[in-house]
This record gives structure tokens, C-alpha cells and sequence, in this order.
């Protein structure tokens, strides 16, 4: 049984107590906690959870820190940290004592932040204005000379120049009583004019009729504008001075990181037991806390709860019909690995089989089938078992990796049997190897590159294997449940039609004595499924075509077996590339000189890629087989994961 | 002789190389084009996004292989190459059709449920599995074509 | 554009994956009605910053230093900005992006002839596709200067009604929302996509609708609305003018003849005032949302993009609203009354 049994539990037990029974339970970390449903004594719930949203706003304020210094982080993570970061171990009576003070940090990234911010704008602001005064450096006039007096006004232009002479002109018609000073500019001249408030209006109005526009200073200067400038870069540089100050100053606390990490799963346990407790019903002096356990583990909760007090009482009960216990997946040492293929699906629901045993063994023989060679089987099983070693990877990453390994294996064996060492090289080996050559010649038994049919038989055989496993899981979960009127006519009706038809097909080949046993089972089969397949229908008529159209039904089960064709073609795809890089690489091997290192480069190259195209083609489609071919026939998923209540950590790992 | 079988064999080849790798070229593509444009927003996706995007590779590769069975059939790498009559020449071409024409079509219809599986992992990365599984449902065809044609040059006799 | 034999029609469809692929990401950012709550439920405006900041690309664009509710306003309105223009750079998206930006283009237009006309300065940029200066000396009736054609037209014919008509402000409101309703109108008929259409359609219908039935709470004239008015086929004047013409009691009536009852609010008669038009508005929004969420389905094409740039805007809008009634410690179920539905549920 795959699927672990779990009993319902309800701990019924005096107010006093509920603190210590939830710190035990999170210390055991075995019992799933649920609200109490549909229960006929009035409760109320035990906690308010205001204190939830405080533990909130400390997780939030700890992320904003952790979030800050990774992103002023001198050296950034490698690639393989980045993906699997390394866990803080911490003694598990240190982490539940943990009062790091994490406010000061929070304080002091908010106020570096938003230093940082105004000095962004500062220097985009003086930026800006360093630009400008670029632009007019050729005026050589102190630039708080421009402004108005009591009896003056002065404007800053600049004047293209074809424009400067009827500027002048019309100048010169209004009066006398204004001076310009005149520097060149790329497109023209900068004037600078001065003149009487009374001339103010009729000035402007000629800069609009030459559409002359005064330059207007962002802000005042003092000093000529290359004064102003120099003036300005030099502030600029203290600016970012400062910047990087303040950069340095945050990186200071980047020594708190680990702090911070332990500080934040800290409070997200605190907040996970603040969710459990809020699901807690009680009355003024009792409390109730009901939940799900894994069965061989209620004995566990009920010793560790000895421990805190004797006001309490716990009942177990299996779950009824219309609960929806949570789904624990248990397999041994070697299904377990596979449980990962089982998940992508989604999990059984409690009153089925687990398919993961099923489907391992054939995931590992497809797996092997598409891939198909020794040479990459080896360098899989290598990367899939010893990488977890090195790695610091939690457990179901581990259990990915040695599926893969698996997989490796099997495609070593299948790459034996069909003789597929990185292609045919090991056909071409030097003479003083001939050995190897013999061996594995010797280990081949089929050759599917130069005889593909029986590799192709071989295929669609393992594809009825599965189907009719489908078939037979589904009767057993049908005779499980009772249903048996179901379950002979549904499925064991059809096991049989198609065993029987494939017995009556081998009889064809090779054993001829089967045929004579098959035909009377296809017969009585057939006429068993007309006569059963319509019985939902009322009228006699109907229930006798829809009996025969059901018949129809071995279609889809041909189709389905049909699609194992793809184990035969991709296995001979991946060896018919190792052949190609190896036609490849010998072709530019024959070339002069360091021809035999192109050569070797290119075939290596060809094999790296067609290692990696046919792995994943290899995992894609024995994955595509259990969940299209197999995966129909029984499976009816919807479970939900068993989620028990205990530490949740994302950097620390818990001693 | 003007015409020589060997001439449409290559053909064949040729077809075969070529389609199937347009269909990929052109699958690869719209789904890397939906990657960047995850990317472009969510960068950390570049593992499951490159994953999907190699999906609808698999045609190029499968019209190359077939290609490639014509060639050492007819024996060009190597070895003396064999004499090809017309007829057997158009054998040989026709079985290459069934991966030429369905490598075209189906890499481009894969690019488009690899792109459109993109568009779902950037939403839910969590359902990368399945995201997976979906273009892989369109490669069946290819590869049943792929199978179609090793089997008819199979059983071409030269 | 037109494509070899070889590759039929493959193209024009998958012109947006970029796009879309960006958008599907982006989505992840949007609000739901969970993240709503939870916003709603925060005791204060720091409170529901930080729930903001927990969604997906939110944490950046509103750093918890931004306190004021006039750097939130402007922040919000900036990013909203930035991610139209960000996807108006790209030509294939450009013709429905064109609905977004032309909305900030006229709020534009409004203030600055406003400005204009008042003889201010503007006091800072906007948010606009076009180049204040530009505009500003349009407005001065300097020769030369160039706008897209539906600029100079609409400022033309403004400043000439402006003149015409004694200076009335009203009426400059007015006419910018013809043309710029004018101009939703003709990007409609130049989409493709048909849904993209119907939905612009439906916006410009609308617009008319909510225009009249906002004359009548503020007792606006129908001859002056009429200058809001362009000819069009959804929507005839007549039509336009009754709703404002007829009787409070048969306004539901012609609403109804239209087949737009889902716009009022159920069980309630019709009123002239500012409650009912909220409804009203809440109420087309709702719609013109729940008629983009089938938008979310197509993998390849114009609708995503076009979605999720409607949903950001109301997005955005909705922020606002809980924001600034956070601020102001408006109550939660006020709050909640005023939301609009999100892209997401």
C-alpha cells in the first residue's frame, strides 16, 4: 500500500494546556492541522489572529532587508548557489531562542535607501544642468549677471545666424537703450542683452516674431558658465563620493545576512503556529484540535503529549466516506524516486492505488528504451547519483537526480542488448582494443539500425504490457470498492478481449496452439461485452447496438498500444546521431594536421547536444506514455498533499 | 544516363534535412520569442524557458537523422556508394516525404504550444510539468512520421 | 504583408509572442480580488504599502519611502505611463496601444489649453506622447509647427468654439472629447481583431452614455453637449440627446430599449445624482472588464496585450482609490463599494 493510511485525530483538552500541545505538535511536526467542519456543538474559534498580521509585517520588513543587501551584493551567487543555496544549520533549540534584534538593520537600509534616492536625483539634477551649462559655455559672462534690477531687465538667447541680423536691425529701431554682448555658438551666437524696463515689452515682441526663445537657467549660477560647470562636476564627484559611501555603509550589513535568514524563518514559524491556532475551536476551558496523522505515528503524538500535561483526551478514528483525507505518498527505496512523475500528474485521492510503483518500473524501462546507449546511460547514472552527493539539495531535488541516474541504467542495459555505444564507434576501434569490440558484439542482441523490426515489436509489446496493467489496476481499484458489477463487466471483460486477442495473435507467429485456446476466449469475451455495455440504456434495441459499438472501443486501445512506436523510434534516433557525429568527426579527422582535434571537438560537440536533445526527448515522452496511455485506464488523481504542521524554514536547516 | 536515380535520393535527403528543419527553425523560433519576452520581465525563468524552447527542436533532428539513413544507405560516407535506379531513387525520395512534410508542420505547430506553455509557466511556474507534456503531445506525430520513414527506406532494397 | 507558399500565414499571428510572452509574466503582477482584500482589511496607508508590496513587480515601483499621497498618485500614474510606452515602442502593438496613450495625450491637451488659455505655465511634464513645447507654441499659432493630425485638428477647432462661443470652458472639455472619441472610434475600425474591436465599440457607446447621464446630474445643457457629439453609427445624436432630454422616470426605459439594463444598478430606480452615476461608472467598467477577461484566452495575437494594458489601467485606478481612502481612513466597506473587478479573479 502506497498510499499512507491516516487516521483522523481530535485532541480534546483544557484551555490551559493549548500552548504546550501546539509547540509539541509543531515540534513533532506529524500532524496535519484542519479546521473542525460541519460539528454539531457550537465552538468558537480559540484565537483571534491579530498577531498574524504583525508577524506579517516583521517577515515583510526582514525580506525588504534581505531583498536590499542582495541588491548591493558585492559578489553575486554562482550559478549553482543560485539554484541550490547552501542551508544555515542551526541547532533547533538555538533557532526557538532566537531575539535577534533585526530593527536597527531595517532602519538603516530604509534611511540608506532613501539617501541613495535623493542622490539619484541630485545627480540627475546636476546632471542636467552640466549639460546645459556645456551647452552655453561660450558665454563668458558671470551668469548672475542675468536677472532683473529695478530699472533693468536681461534675457539670455541664443540666435541662429541667419536670424542675428534682423535681430540687430530690429533692435536698433526701438531704441537705444539696451546692450548686448554677443559670443559665438555652434549655430550661431549667444546674445546676451540688457536694456531698459520700458523697452521690455516691445524686446519681447520681437523674439516672437523671429520665434526667439529666451534660455531659461534651470536654477542660479554663479560664475561664468565653465566656473559654474567646474563648480558643479566637483560637486557631482562628491555625490558619488557619497554614493559609494553609502554603498559601503550597506554593505556593512550584509555580515548580518545569516542573522536576518534565521531571524525570518524564525517568524514564519511563529506565523505558522499563529495559522494553526487560529483554526483552533474551542469553549471558555476547552479547546479541540483535530487534524490528520499518519496511522503508525498516533502512538508518537500520544507519548509526546504525556509529556505536557494529563488534561487532555485523543480519539482516532479512520476517515469516513465523504472526508478527503490528505494524501502522504510512501514507497521504498527504489519507487520513491519516481514518486516526482506521480506529483507532475497530480496526486491519487485516498480511496485509490498509487500508481508510482506501476509506473516506475516502466518509466525506467521507456527511459532506457529512448535513450538507448551504453555511453550516455553511463555519464547519466554518474550525473544522476553522485551529483546529489556534492550538492547541497533538498531531498525531493535528490530524489529527481537519482530517477535520472535510473534512467542511466537502464539505458545502459538496453544500450548492451541493442548494441548502441556512442553509436557504432566502438565498431571502429583500433586493433589492439578488439576485445571490446568482441565483448560487445557478444552483448548485442538485437540491432535495430540495420533490422529495425523485432526493436519496433518489441516496443508496441511493452505497449500492450502497460495498457493491459491499466486495464488490470482499474479492476482491482473497481473490485476494491465494491463495485464488482463494474468491475467484471468494465474491466475484466475487456482484459480479457484483449489478452485473448493478443494470445490468438502470437498463436499467429510462433505458438500455434494458442489460437485454438484464444478464439473461443475472444468470442465469449466479445459476446459478454454487447451484451454488458449497453446495460445503461432502457430500450432492448439500443442496449444491443450500444453493446456492439462498444466493441468498437479496441480502436482507441490500438491506438493507445501504437504510440509505443515512439520508444523504438527515439532509441534509434539518439544512436543514429552518435553514429552521424561520429561519421562527422572521423570526416573532419582526416584532414592534415590538427584535423583529429576538429574532428574530435565536432563528434564531442554532436554528442554533448544529442545527449541533451535525447534525454529530454527521452523523459518528455516515457513521462507522455504513463500519463496518456497508462495514466487513462485507472488513474483518477485529486488528491491532496499531506502538509503536516511543523518548522517552516527556507534558509535554515534545523540540527 | 541524364538522370540518375541517386539525383532525386538526395533529393529526398535533401527534403527531408531541409523542411523538417524549417519547421523547427520556424517553431524554435515563436517560442523564443515568447521567452525573451518573459524573460525580458522575469529573467530566473531562463531554465524552464530554454527547456521549452528546445521542444520543438526535435523535428530538425529527426528530419537530419532520416537525411542522414538515406546517405549511408546509398553509401557517400564511405565505402563504395551504390548504384541507384531511378525508380529506386523516387523510393527513396517518397520515404522521405512523411518526416519532410510533418517536421514542417508539426515543429511549427509545437513552437506555438511551446510559446503558449511559456506564456503559462510565466504565470504559474509551479505547472512547468505539465507546461512540458503539451508540446510534446504535437512531437507524437513527428515522430510517428520519423517512424514511417525509416521503416519505408527500410524496406527499399538497393 | 504578404508571405511564400511555403510559410502560409504563420507570421502575422505569432508577431506578438514577444509581446505576449511579456504579458504573461507581467500578469503575474496584477491584483485579484484576494490581494483586494487584503489591502482592504490593512489598518493603515503603511499597512497596505507593504501589502503591495508583496505582489510581483509592485515591491519596486512603490519603495516603502514614497509616504505622500501625491508621490503615490504620481508614482502609480508614472507607472502605468511607463509600461504603455514601453510596449508602444513595438510596431506591431502600436495601433491598440494607440487607445492608451491617447487617453493621457487628451487629459494632456485639456490641462495645457486650460493653462493655455489662462496664460500659466505649466508646472511640471506629464505623461504624454507629445512634446509640451510643441503643443505650446501651437497653441501660440506659431507657424511651422507640426502635431499629428488629429491634434491640430481638435486644438483648431477648440480654440475657434473657444472663441465663438464666450469663452465658454465647458465647451473646450467637450470638444476634446469628441475628437478623442472620434479617434477611438477610427482605431476601432482600423484593428483586425474583431473582439478588440467590439470592445472599442462598446467603450465609445459607453462613453456617450455615462457623458449624458453625467449632464444630467450636473444639469448640463443638451445643445451644449452636442458639441461632444461626432456622427457615428453606434449611437445616433438623437439618441444621445433624449437621454438627456427625457424624464428621470423613462431614462431606464431607453437604457433598456438599448439593451444596456446590466449598466444600473439592480432594484434601484433611476436618479439624478452622483450616487447612481458612480454605480453607473462602476458599473461599465465591470462590463468593459469582464468583456476583456476573454481576452486572457488567445495564445498568439493582439487581445493579451490589449488586456492586460486595460487591466493594468484599472489596476491602477483601483490602488488609488484604496490607497488614498486608506490615507484618509475612509471605512472598509465604503472602500469595497468602489472597486472595480479585476482581470484575474
Amino acid at each position: 500500500m502506497a498510499i499512507c493510511k491516516v487516521k483522523k485525530i481530535d485532541i480534546l483538552a483544557h484551555r490551559s494546556l493549548l500552548g504546550a500541545i501546539v509547540s509539541c505538535l509543531q515540534d513533532l511536526g506529524v500532524v496535519e492541522v484542519v479546521t473542525q467542519e460541519n460539528s454539531s456543538v457550537a465552538l468558537d474559534v480559540v484565537r483571534s489572529g491579530t498577531s498574524a498580521e504583525e508577524l506579517e509585517r516583521k517577515i515583510g520588513e526582514i525580506r525588504y532587508c534581505l531583498e536590499f543587501l542582495n541588491r548591493y551584493r558585492p559578489e553575486k551567487p554562482t550559478f549553482l548557489e543560485s539554484f541550490f543555496p547552501q542551508p544555515i544549520e542551526v541547532k533547533k533549540e538555538e533557532f526557538l531562542r532566537q531575539n535577534f534584534n533585526y530593527i536597527p538593520i531595517y532602519r538603516a537600509c530604509l534611511s540608506i535607501e532613501e539617501q541613495l534616492n535623493e542622490i539619484r536625483a541630485t545627480i540627475n539634477r546636476m546632471n542636467g544642468n552640466i549639460e546645459f551649462l556645456r551647452r552655453i559655455q561660450e558665454v563668458q559672462l558671470p551668469l548672475e549677471c542675468l536677472g532683473e534690477t529695478r530699472f533693468t531687465f536681461s534675457v539670455l538667447l541664443e540666435v541662429p545666424r541667419e536670424k542675428y541680423e534682423p535681430l540687430e536691425g530690429k533692435l536698433r529701431g526701438i531704441g537705444k537703450e539696451w546692450v548686448a554682448q554677443t559670443f559665438s555658438s555652434p549655430r550661431g551666437f549667444f546674445v546676451v542683452l540688457l536694456g531698459h524696463k520700458d523697452l521690455e515689452a516691445e524686446v519681447r515682441a520681437i523674439l516672437q516674431e523671429l520665434s526667439l526663445m529666451p534660455l531659461a537657467l534651470p536654477q542660479a549660477f554663479e560664475g561664468t558658465p565653465k566656473e559654474a560647470r567646474e563648480k558643479l562636476e566637483a560637486r557631482l564627484q562628491e555625490a558619488s563620493e557619497e554614493r559609494a559611501n553609502l554603498l559601503c555603509k550597506a554593505l556593512l550589513y550584509l555580515r548580518y545576512e545569516k542573522d536576518l535568514k534565521v531571524v525570518h524563518d524564525y517568524y514564519s514559524t511563529l506565523l505558522e503556529r499563529e495559522r494553526v491556532e487560529s483554526a483552533i475551536l474551542g469553549t471558555k476551558e476547552a479547546c479541540l484540535i483535530s487534524g490528520w496523522a499518519q496511522e503508525e505515528l498516533v502512538p508518537l503524538v500520544e507519548d509526546s503529549l504525556q509529556e505536557v500535561g494529563r488534561e487532555w483526551m485523543l480519539y482516532h478514528r479512520d476517515p469516513q466516506e465523504n472526508e478527503h483525507p490528505p494524501i502522504d505518498l510512501r514507497n521504498g527505496y527504489w519507487a520513491k524516486n519516481f514518486e516526482v512523475l506521480t506529483r507532475l500528474y497530480g496526486l491519487p485521492n485516498y480511496a485509490e492505488i498509487d500508481p508510482t510503483p506501476f509506473l516506475s518500473l516502466f518509466f525506467f524501462l521507456f527511459f532506457g528504451m529512448c535513450l538507448g546507449d551504453v555511453i550516455y546511460g553511463i555519464v547519466l547514472a554518474l550525473l544522476g547519483f553522485v551529483a546529489p552527493m556534492y550538492l547541497p539539495v533538498g531531498e525531493s531535488t535528490k530524489r529527481f537526480f537519482h530517477m535520472l541516474g535510473w534512467g542511466g541504467v537502464a539505458s545502459v542495459v538496453v544500450g548492451m542488448a541493442t548494441g548502441s555505444w556512442l553509436g557504432d564507434v566502438f565498431d571502429y576501434l583500433p586493433a589492439f582494443l578488439g576485445v571490446v569490440t568482441r565483448f560487445k558484439r557478444a552483448l548485442t542482441v538485437i540491432d535495430p539500425v540495420n533490422n529495425p523490426l523485432p526493436m519496433l515489436i518489441f516496443s508496441l509489446g511493452l505497449g500492450i504490457g502497460q495498457v493491459l496493467v491499466g486495464i488490470a489496476l482499474s479492476f482491482v481499484k473497481e473490485w476494491r470498492r465494491r463495485h464488482f458489477a463494474v468491475a467484471i463487466m468494465d474491466h475484466l471483460s475487456w482484459f480479457i478481449f484483449l489478452s485473448s486477442i493478443v494470445l490468438y495473435l502470437l498463436g499467429m507467429v510462433v505458438f500455434g496452439f494458442l489460437r485454438s485456446i484464444a478464439i473461443p476466449l475472444v468470442v465469449g469475451s466479445a459476446l459478454f461485452l454487447v451484451a454488458t455495455q449497453g446495460r445503461q440504456k432502457k430500450n432492448p434495441i439500443l442496449k444491443v447496438l450500444s453493446g456492439l459499438l462498444s466493441l468498437y472501443g479496441v480502436v482507441s486501445y490500438l491506438g493507445d498500444v501504437l504510440s509505443y512506436s515512439r520508444l523504438f523510434a527515439l532509441g534509434l534516433s539518439s544512436s543514429i546521431i552518435a553514429i552521424l557525429a561520429r561519421t562527422l568527426g572521423a570526416l573532419f579527422g582526416s584532414s592534415p594536421y590538427i584535423g583529429w582535434l576538429i574532428g574530435l571537438a565536432v563528434a564531442l560537440l554532436f554528442n554533448v547536444f544529442n545527449l541533451l536533445m535525447s534525454g529530454l526527448g527521452a523523459f518528455v515522452h516515457s513521462a507522455r506514455l504513463q500519463y496518456v496511455e497508462f495514466f487513462t485506464k485507472f488513474y483518477e488523481n485529486g488528491g491532496r498533499e499531506f502538509k503536516p504542521f511543523g518548522y517552516k524554514t527556507k534558509y535554515v536547516k534545523l540540527l | 544516363m541524364l538522370v540518375d536515380g541517386l539525383v532525386f535520393a538526395l533529393c529526398g535527403s535533401a527534403l527531408a534535412i531541409g523542411l523538417a528543419g524549417i519547421g523547427s527553425a520556424v517553431g524554435v523560433g515563436i517560442a523564443g520569442a515568447t521567452g525573451a519576452g518573459v524573460m525580458t520581465e522575469d529573467p530566473g525563468k531562463f531554465g524552464q524557458v530554454l527547456l521549452l524552447q528546445a521542444l520543438p527542436g526535435t523535428q530538425g533532428i529527426y528530419g537530419l537523422l532520416a537525411g542522414f539513413w538515406v546517405l549511408i544507405k546509398l553509401g557517400l560516407f564511405g565505402g563504395t556508394p551504390a548504384t541507384v535506379t531511378v525508380a529506386q531513387g523516387m523510393q527513396i525520395m517518397f520515404a522521405c516525404l512523411p518526416i519532410a512534410i510533418v517536421g514542417l508542420l508539426s515543429g511549427i505547430a509545437q513552437g506555438k504550444t511551446s510559446a503558449a506553455s511559456i506564456g503559462m509557466i510565466a504565470r504559474r511556474p509551479e505547472e512547468t510539468g505539465k507546461a512540458i507534456i503539451l508540446p510534446a503531445m504535437v512531437e507524437t506525430y513527428a515522430v510517428l512520421a520519423l517512424l514511417a520513414t525509416i521503416l519505408l527506406l527500410n524496406s527499399i532494397k538497393l | 504583408m504578404k508571405h511564400s507558399a511555403v510559410v502560409p500565414s504563420f507570421r502575422e499571428d505569432t508577431n506578438f509572442a514577444y509581446l505576449v510572452g511579456r504579458v504573461r509574466a507581467l500578469e503575474s503582477g496584477l491584483l485579484t480580488q484576494k490581494i483586494l482584500d487584503n489591502l482592504l482589511r490593512a489598518d493603515d496607508l503603511e499597512q497596505a504599502l507593504r501589502v503591495i508590496a508583496e505582489v510581483p513587480y509592485w515591491g519596486t515601483v512603490l519603495p516603502s519611502s514614497v509616504r505622500s499621497l501625491q508621490a503615490i498618485d504620481e508614482v502609480l500614474v508614472n507607472h502605468y505611463w511607463e509600461i504603455v510606452e514601453d510596449f508602444r515602442q513595438y510596431k506591431v502593438a502600436f495601433p491598440l496601444v494607440n487607445f492608451f496613450t491617447l487617453g493621457f495625450d487628451f487629459s494632456f491637451l485639456k490641462l495645457a489649453l486650460k493653462y493655455h488659455l489662462a496664460k500659466k505655465d505649466l508646472e511640471k511634464s506629464y505623461p504624454t506622447t507629445l512634446e509640451s513645447k510643441r503643443v505650446l507654441r501651437f497653441f501660440s499659432g506659431e507657424g511651422g509647427e507640426f502635431l499629428p493630425h488629429h491634434f491640430e485638428m481638435a486644438i483648431r477647432e477648440t480654440l475657434t468654439v473657444f472663441e465663438t462661443h464666450a469663452h465658454n470652458v465647458q465647451l473646450l472639455e467637450l470638444v476634446l472629447d469628441r475628437f478623442y472619441l472620434q479617434e477611438v472610434y477610427r482605431i476601432a475600425t482600423t484593428l483586425e481583431s474583431e473582439p478588440l474591436r467590439n470592445w472599442l465599440f462598446a467603450f465609445v457607446t459607453f462613453a456617450y452614455i455615462k457623458a449624458a447621464l453625467r449632464a444630467r446630474c450636473q444639469g448640463k445643457k443638451p445643445e451644449v453637449m452636442r458639441f461632444m457629439y461626432f456622427a457615428n453609427p453606434l449611437i445616433s445624436q438623437e439618441s444621445f440627446l433624449r437621454f438627456m432630454e427625457l424624464p428621470s422616470d423613462k431614462v431606464s426605459e431607453l437604457v433598456g430599449d438599448f439593451g444596456f439594463d446590466f449598466l444600473f444598478p439592480q432594484g434601484v430606480p433611476f436618479r439624478d445624482d452622483s450616487y447612481y452615476l458612480a454605480e453607473v461608472e462602476k458599473n461599465i467598467n465591470n462590463y468593459l472588464m469582464r468583456f476583456a477577461r476573454s481576452f486572457r484566452a488567445p495564445v498568439f495575437g493582439p487581445e493579451p496585450v490589449f488586456g492586460f494594458l486595460f487591466a493594468k489601467g484599472v489596476d491602477v485606478k483601483n490602488l488609488r482609490i484604496v490607497l488614498e481612502g486608506k490615507y484618509f481612513a475612509f471605512p472598509q466597506e465604503e472602500l469595497r463599494n468602489k472597486m472595480r473587478e479585476c482581470y484575474y479573479e
